[in-house]
C-alpha cells in the first residue's frame, strides 16, 4: 500500500498514471468537475507565474527575512520607521489591503506571528521573555509601544468599518490575512504601554537630545489620542468632548510633520516577501509608495474631517441634517476617507437610533412638518393617546404609522445611500427611485383616506377667478411629500453624472434639458405645496393658532422658498447651458463622434434607462428631447442671448440665496460648506457668463456662417472647473488666430 | 480505492474513467520549487495544468529555521530534525503541469476495504502537516 | 501607450482572423503573454479556456503576415444576461491587446469592428465592457463607436484605479422590459 499514514488518511502516488491519462486528453479537452465554472478560474492564482503567486520564489532566493529585528536601533531610525508606517497607515484608510501597506513591515510582521497570547509576548523580540538577558533597548521599547498602539488602531478602524455599509475592496480591505490585530488586548495595557514609553523617552532625553525625545514623543501621544478618539466616538453625544482628541491630533500633527528631517529612512525594514506568508487569494501587489506630503495632506485631513463630522451630533432640524449636512460633508473633495463616512453612518443610524437620541419617527415627522404639514393635527402626538377604536383620532394614528412604516427605511436609505462613495451614491440612487415611486404610489392611498378622516375641503389648484366647472382638489400631503423626494432624488442622478463624468461632451447639453425639467417640475410641485399650506395657514388662524403653531408655519414657508429657489437657479442654469451647447454644437465647436454602430436614439435610449420605469414624471419621448435640445426654431445668436438672459436670471438667485442665513437656509451645522457650494454655482455662472459673451461677440465679429476654427475659437470640455460647482459643467473657451 | 492497484491507463476511456474519479478528491500537488498544494480537484486539460479549490499551500522550512531548529534540539543528534510546514490557504489555485513533480491522491484508509470509490470530501482537521527531513 | 516605438506607418497590411482551436498551439501563449504585458490584472490559462473555447468566435487576432506574429488580440463573450426579464443577449468584451509598436493605426479599431459584428449577427441586444478611467485612448475608440459611459465603479482595479461600465446598444429597447439594461450592479469583473 502506497502513501504515509496521517490521521487515517493514505496518500497515493499517482503521478505518473496521471500524466499518462492526461496526455490521451486532445489539445484543449477538458476533464472537468461538472459543478465547476471555468468562469470561475477568473479568481484563480497561477502558481509559479510571478504576477500571480505570492509564494513563487525567484532563482537563488530565500524566503527568509534577512533583517535582523534584534538589532540597535537609534532614535533617528525609529523615527524613520515611524513615519514609514504612517505613510502606509494612510494607504491603508484610502483603501489599499494591509499586504501592501502595514504587513510589509517587518516588526510588525514578527510581533504578530506567532499570534501572541499575552502582551509581553506582543514583541518583535521573542527571547525577551527570557528573564535576565532581558533586551533593555529603550529604541525597540519605543518602537514597540508605538506598533502596539497603531495595530490596536487598526483592530478599532477594521472593526468598525465592517459594522456600517461599506463596499469591500472597492472603498476599504478589511482583510487580515488570519493575522490577529491584537484583537483581544485590551485598549487600557496598551495605553499604559504607550504611556510607559513616553516616560522613558522623557527619562532619556537628555542622552539622545531635547529635539529628538520630543519628535519621538509627538509621535507616540498621536496614538494614544487617535485610541482615545476612537474609544469616544461610541458615545455619540457631547460633540466638544468627542472633538478634543482630534484637536490634539490635529495639533501634533504638525509637530510630527515638522520633526520628520529627524528622521532616518530604514527601507530594509519593509518587505513584500512577507505576502508570501500571508493568507491571500490575491496575487502579489508591491508596496504602496504613499509620498510624505501626500499623507501629511491626508492625515491633516483626517483630523479636520474627524472634528467636523462631529458637528452633525447638534441636531437642528431634518433638512440641515440630510440636505446640507450629509450631502455638503460627503461632496468635499477629497471624499471624506472611509472611516470617516463609518463614523457619520454610526452617528446617523446605530442601534436605530438618530445620532444618538432621537427616534426614526422624530426625524421623519420633523421632515413632513417642515415640508408639507405644519402645525398639522395628522402629526399631532396626542393622537397616540386616543384608545377608542371609532375616535377619528384613532383612525389618524392608525393611518398615519401605516405611512411612517412604508416610508421610513426609503427616507433613511437616502441618508445611507449618501454615505457611500461618489460612484455607489449615483447608482444605488438609480434603484431608489424605483422605490420612491411606489411610497408615493401607497403615500396617495392613505392621503385618500385621511382626506376623509380630517374632512377635508378640497381646493381649486392652480387658483384662478373663474372656478365653474373646474374640479377642486385635495392637498395629498403625503404623496406630494414622497413625490418631491423622488423629484430630488431623479436630479441628483442627472447632478451626479456630471460630477463623475459620465456624460460626452455632446450629451451635456440635452441632460441640462432633462435637468431643467426635473427642476421645473420639482418648483410646480412646491407651488401646489404652498398654496394647500397657506391655505391651511389661514383657516387655522381663524381658530387662533399658538405660538409653536405660527413658529411651524414660519418655517415650512422658509423651508418651500428656499427650495422653490433653488429649482429655478437650477433651472435656469441649466437652460443657459442647454442654449450655450445647443449653440457650440451648431458651429461646430462641440463635435460628436462619428459613431458608426450607434444612432441618437438608441443612446437616448442608454442614457435615459433609469428614468424609463419611472411613471411620474414621464420620460419625455425622443422626438420631445430631440426638439428641445437641437433648438431648430431659433438663430444660434438668439440662443446664446437666451443664454445670457436665463445666467443673469440664476446670478439674481444665487446673490439672494447668499444672503439667506444659517436658518433660512436650513445649514444649521455645515452653513459654511453650504455657503462655499452657492460660491462655486455662482462662479461657474460668472465664466459661463464671460464665454457667452466670447462665442457672441466672435459670431458677430466672423459671421453666422462660419464654422469651429474659423470663428477663432477652440473650445475644450471636460468636467467642471476647479473652483466651480462641479455639477456646472461650462466649458473651456480659447481664442485662437484664424489661418 | 487502492490506485497503486490500478493498471496505467492507456486508452482514451480509459484515462477519462481514472480522472474522473479524481475529481473533486483532495490532491497533493509537489512543485519544482519544493512547495505542496493541497486542495480538492476540479479540472485538468492534456497539460496537466490542474485546478484545485480551497487550497492550501504548504512549505518546507528554510535552510535558517532548520539550522536553529536543529541547534535546539536533541533528535538532531541523531541527524533527524521534524517540524511543521508552514502553511497558508490561497483558494483557487491553477498549477501548471510544466512545474508539477507529484501528484498525490488522499483516501481514508477505512474506505480502502470498499471497492467501490467513493468521493467523499474531508475538511481540513489542522493547517499544518508533520514532515520528517533527514 | 508608448509613443516611442510607435512606427510611422505600418510596413505591411496586417491580417485579421477568427481565432479557431487549432490555433491555439501557435498563439495562445503569444495572446497571453500579449495581454499580460498590457492588462494590470493576471488569467490564469484556464481564464483563456473559459473564453476562447465557448467563444471562439468572437476572438479576433492581427497577424504580421512577413513573419506571423501575433500583433494584437479582442477576446469576448456573448450570453443571455439573466438579471433581466426578459433576458437580454449581452456581449462583453473581455480583453483587447495591441503591441506596442503597432499602435495609433487602427488595429485595436479594427478589432473591436469585427467582434461587434460578430456579435450583432449573432444578435446581440447590447456589448459592454469596462475600461480604466485613465486609460484615455481606450475610451476615445469605444465612444467613437458609439459607446456611451453608462456608470462610474469606484476603485475596480486592484491598482486602486477606478472604471468606467461603457454600453453600446445594439438594438431598440422595449419599454416595457428590461428597467436596469446595463444599470444593475451585478458586476462579473474585478
Amino acid at each position: 500500500m502506497g502513501g504515509n499514514n496521517n490521521d487515517g488518511i493514505v496518500a497515493f502516488d499517482v503521478t505518473k498514471k496521471f500524466r499518462a491519462a492526461a496526455g490521451t486528453l486532445e489539445l484543449g479537452e477538458l476533464v472537468k468537475d461538472g459543478f465547476f465554472s471555468l468562469f470561475e478560474s477568473v479568481g484563480a492564482l497561477e502558481i509559479m507565474d510571478p504576477k500571480m503567486d505570492s509564494g513563487c520564489l525567484a532563482p537563488g532566493e530565500s524566503l527568509d527575512e534577512d533583517y535582523d529585528v534584534g538589532r540597535g536601533l537609534s532614535p533617528e531610525e525609529v523615527i524613520g520607521i515611524i513615519d514609514q508606517l504612517l505613510c502606509l497607515e494612510m494607504a491603508w484608510y484610502q483603501g489599499y489591503p494591509l499586504s501592501q501597506t502595514l504587513l510589509t513591515n517587518v516588526y510588525i510582521d514578527r510581533m504578530l506571528e506567532p499570534e501572541p497570547m499575552t502582551l509581553e509576548e506582543a514583541d518583535f523580540i521573542r527571547d525577551n521573555l527570557k528573564g535576565d538577558q532581558r533586551n533593555d533597548d529603550p529604541m525597540h521599547a519605543v518602537l514597540r509601544s508605538y506598533c502596539l498602539g497603531l495595530i490596536k488602531c487598526c483592530w478599532y478602524i477594521n472593526d468598525r468599518i465592517k459594522y456600517e455599509h461599506y463596499y469591500e475592496e472597492e472603498d476599504f480591505v478589511t482583510n487580515t490575512y488570519h493575522r490577529s490585530l491584537l484583537d483581544n488586548f485590551d485598549v487600557d495595557e496598551i495605553n499604559n504601554e504607550i504611556m510607559a514609553a513616553r516616560k522613558l523617552v522623557h527619562s532619556i532625553r537628555h542622552r539622545i537630545t531635547d529635539e529628538l525625545a520630543q519628535a519621538l514623543g509627538f509621535r507616540l501621544e498621536l496614538r494614544t489620542a487617535f485610541l482615545r478618539a476612537i474609544e469616544l466616538s461610541v458615545m455619540r453625544s457631547n460633540p466638544e468632548s468627542l472633538s478634543l482628541p482630534w484637536t490634539q491630533m490635529k495639533a501634533v500633527w504638525e509637530a510630527i510633520y515638522n520633526s520628520r528631517h529627524l528622521g532616518q529612512s530604514v527601507p530594509e525594514a519593509f518587505s513584500t516577501k512577507i505576502q508570501r506568508r500571508l493568507a491571500s487569494t490575491m496575487p502579489p501587489r508591491p508596496i504602496v509608495k504613499l509620498s510624505t506630503e501626500e499623507t501629511y495632506k491626508h492625515f491633516k485631513k483626517l483630523f479636520v474631517d474627524g472634528i467636523n463630522v462631529l458637528n452633525v451630533l447638534n441636531y437642528h432640524d431634518s433638512q440641515s441634517l440630510l440636505q446640507n449636512f450629509v450631502m455638503t460633508f460627503q461632496s468635499q473633495k477629497p471624499q471624506p476617507l472611509v472611516y470617516i463616512r463609518t463614523l457619520l453612518q454610526s452617528f446617523l443610524f446605530k442601534d436605530m437610533i438618530i445620532l444618538g437620541k432621537l427616534s426614526i419617527r422624530h426625524v421623519l415627522d420633523d421632515d413632513l412638518s417642515l415640508v408639507v404639514l405644519p402645525a398639522s393635527k395628522l402629526l399631532d402626538p396626542a393622537n397616540d393617546l386616543v384608545e377608542a377604536p371609532h375616535h377619528p383620532r384613532y383612525a389618524l394614528a392608525h393611518q398615519m404609522e401605516l405611512f411612517r412604516q412604508r416610508a421610513a427605511q426609503s427616507y433613511l436609505d437616502i441618508f445611507r445611500a449618501f454615505c457611500q462613495n461618489r460612484c455607489r451614491i449615483r447608482r444605488t440612487l438609480c434603484h431608489s427611485i424605483q422605490d420612491w415611486e411606489t411610497v408615493q404610489v401607497d403615500a396617495e392611498e392613505i392621503d385618500q383616506l385621511l382626506q376623509i378622516q380630517i374632512d377635508e375641503r378640497p381646493l381649486v389648484y392652480p387658483p384662478t377667478e373663474d372656478t365653474e366647472g373646474i374640479e377642486p382638489t385635495f392637498s395629498l400631503p403625503l404623496s406630494s411629500w414622497a413625490y418631491l423626494y423622488k423629484l430630488r432624488l431623479m436630479e441628483w442622478i442627472v447632478q451626479l453624472g456630471f460630477e463623475l463624468e459620465i456624460y460626452a461632451p455632446d450629451e451635456l447639453g440635452g441632460m441640462y434639458w432633462y435637468l431643467s425639467e426635473l427642476a421645473r417640475s420639482r418648483a410646480r410641485l412646491v407651488d401646489r405645496i404652498s398654496f394647500f399650506t397657506k391655505h391651511r395657514a389661514a383657516s387655522q388662524q381663524e381658530n387662533e393658532n399658538t405660538s409653536a403653531q405660527e413658529a411651524a408655519f414660519t418655517r415650512s414657508r422658509h423651508y418651500l422658498y428656499q427650495t422653490s429657489l433653488d429649482a429655478a437657479i437650477t433651472w435656469e442654469m441649466a437652460d443657459a447651458l442647454l442654449n450655450l451647447y445647443a449653440a457650440l454644437g451648431r458651429l461646430g465647436l462641440v463635435v460628436a463622434p462619428p459613431r458608426p454602430y450607434s444612432t441618437d436614439e438608441m443612446r437616448y435610449d442608454v442614457r435615459m434607462k433609469p428614468f424609463g420605469a419611472i411613471g411620474l414624471p414621464e420620460l419625455p419621448s425622443w422626438e420631445e428631447y430631440r426638439a428641445a435640445t437641437d433648438r431648430r426654431q431659433k438663430e444660434t445668436g438668439r440662443l446664446l442671448e437666451d443664454a445670457r438672459l436665463s445666467l443673469e436670471q440664476a446670478q439674481r438667485g444665487l446673490e439672494v440665496m447668499g444672503r439667506l442665513t444659517e436658518k433660512e437656509s436650513f445649514s444649521v451645522g455645515c452653513f459654511e460648506r453650504w455657503l462655499g457650494g452657492v460660491k462655486g454655482q455662482m462662479r461657474a455662472v460668472e465664466r459661463a457668463g464671460v464665454v457667452v459673451e466670447v462665442v457672441k461677440r466672435k459670431l458677430q465679429e466672423k459671421g453666422e456662417d462660419k464654422k469651429g476654427k474659423e470663428l477663432g475659437l477652440r473650445v475644450e470640455v471636460g468636467k467642471a472647473v476647479e473652483g466651480e460647482h462641479e455639477w456646472w459643467v461650462v466649458p473651456m473657451v480659447e481664442e485662437i488666430e484664424v489661418a | 480505492m487502492n490506485y497503486d492497484a490500478l493498471p496505467t491507463p492507456t486508452s482514451k476511456p480509459e484515462a477519462t474513467d481514472f480522472l474522473q474519479t479524481l475529481l473533486n478528491k483532495n490532491l497533493r500537488v509537489g512543485t519544482t520549487d519544493g512547495r505542496m498544494f493541497w486542495g480538492s480537484f476540479k479540472c485538468t486539460d492534456s497539460d496537466c495544468n490542474l485546478v484545485l479549490q480551497h487550497t492550501y499551500e504548504y512549505r518546507p522550512p528554510s535552510l535558517a529555521q532548520l539550522q536553529e531548529a536543529a541547534a535546539q534540539d536533541d533528535e538532531a543528534q541523531k541527524g533527524k530534525v521534524v517540524m511543521d510546514m508552514t502553511s497558508r490557504y490561497l483558494g483557487l489555485v491553477v498549477v501548471p503541469g510544466k512545474y508539477i513533480t507529484k501528484i498525490e491522491v488522499e483516501e481514508f484508509a477505512s474506505q480502502l476495504k470498499d471497492t467501490l470509490s467513493e468521493r467523499k470530501q474531508h475538511q481540513p482537521t489542522q493547517s499544518k502537516m508533520n514532515v520528517e527531513i533527514s | 501607450m508608448e509613443q516611442s516605438s510607435r512606427l510611422e506607418q505600418l510596413p505591411r497590411e496586417l491580417k485579421y482572423i477568427q481565432y479557431e482551436h487549432r490555433l491555439e498551439t501557435q498563439y495562445l501563449p503569444a495572446i497571453r503573454a500579449l495581454i499580460s504585458k498590457d492588462l494590470s490584472e493576471p488569467y490564469s490559462i484556464y481564464v483563456y479556456r473559459y473564453f476562447l473555447y465557448q467563444w471562439g468566435h468572437l476572438c479576433y487576432l492581427a497577424i504580421d503576415p512577413q513573419d506571423s506574429s501575433l500583433v494584437g488580440v479582442i477576446i469576448c463573450k456573448l450570453e443571455a444576461h439573466a438579471s433581466h426579464s426578459p433576458p437580454t443577449l449581452r456581449g462583453y468584451i473581455a480583453m483587447l491587446a495591441v503591441s506596442a509598436a503597432y499602435r495609433g493605426h487602427g488595429v485595436a479599431t479594427s478589432l473591436v469592428k469585427m467582434a461587434i459584428d460578430s456579435m450583432k449577427s449573432r444578435n446581440a441586444d447590447e456589448v459592454v465592457l469596462e475600461t480604466e478611467e485613465t486609460n484615455i485612448p481606450a475610451m476615445r475608440l469605444y465612444e467613437r463607436l458609439g459607446f456611451l459611459r453608462s456608470k462610474k465603479l469606484h476603485r475596480y482595479y486592484l491598482n486602486g484605479n477606478s472604471a468606467y461600465r461603457l454600453v453600446l446598444l445594439l438594438k431598440q429597447v422595449d419599454p416595457d422590459s428590461a428597467a436596469d439594461l446595463a444599470l444593475d450592479d451585478t458586476d462579473i469583473y474585478r
